[in-house]
């Protein structure tokens, strides 16, 4: 049996801190199943989704549902991202030393 | 720059956020801390260290690239901020984004970017983060091509 968490009821409308997500994973019960139901949920933040998507990957026991437009295009975003692994490469952008005030103000008056 | 309608809405332990109205044009943004430098936060985690020094403009200049200090190292997910966040401003909503860490200021619109290097009297111990982002935006403009 797959014990309904209502996150609206949590967390409001809007999910917009990571720490949200943690302090709800330290309540939910290894040997338990969830469901967590996104209804009510109008936006998370990327950081959030990437909270979540941790979240249900590391636990079979954990699915989502009810997500709204806007929490999925957020989701589908974030799990896009774990698949396509940054290609950084080191380069800075040319700096500018400005070795007293008025070289700062002249780098600002002409930006 | 001029503005109007000046007031803080939130104060969370050393954040502040200050949005404002400039000229009838803009929605502007500030967000500013008092904590590490984004330098600070490269030492802390001791990433990259070998190519930034102890240079508060470096450190700036490889966040805008998408450095994180929290890479994974399979795939990318978090550490987006500063990188999506630039280019968002700039590029989607043709704003402008200035960043002051440290003795580091980097300031970006969609064509131009310019790092300084700024003397020890400038220091801003934290990073402060100014948005200028126009009222009117573009068409074509897509939020979830920059998440």
């Amino acid at each position: 049996m797959k014990q309904i968490i209502k996150l609206s009821e949590r967390f409001g409308a809007r999910i917009h801190i990571r720490a949200q997500v943690a302090s709800l994973a330290k309540t939910l019960e290894p040997q338990n199943s969830y469901l967590l139901d996104f209804s009510g949920i109008e936006t998370v933040s990327r950081s959030v989704a990437d909270e979540f998507y941790t979240l249900v990957h590391s636990h079979s026991n954990i699915e989502i549902y009810n997500m709204g437009d806007f929490v999925h295009k957020m989701y589908d975003a974030v799990t896009y991202g774990r698949f396509m692994p940054r290609n950084l490469q080191y380069s800075f952008d040319e700096i500018i030393v400005c070795p007293d005030m008025e070289s700062v103000r002249y780098n600002l008056r002409n930006f | 720059m001029k503005t109007t309608n000046y007031r803080r809405i939130q104060y969370v332990q050393n954040l502040h956020i200050l949005p404002q109205m400039g000229k009838h044009t803009t929605q502007n943004i500030c967000v500013a801390d008092n904590g590490i430098p984004i330098l600070g936060s490269y030492v802390q985690s001791q990433l990259y260290l070998d190519h930034i020094g102890d240079n508060d403009a470096k450190a700036i200049s490889l966040a805008k690239k998408g450095f994180s200090t929290k890479n994974r190292p399979d795939a990318e997910n978090r550490g987006f901020g500063i990188s999506s966040n630039i280019d968002m401003i700039t590029n989607g909503l043709r704003g402008s984004m200035y960043i002051l860490s440290g003795t580091g200021l980097m300031m970006c619109r969609k064509d131009k970017v310019e790092i300084l290097s700024m003397p020890s009297q400038t220091e801003w111990e934290g990073t402060l983060i100014f948005a200028e982002i126009p009222l009117d935006t573009p068409k074509d403009f897509d939020f979830y091509k920059y998440m």
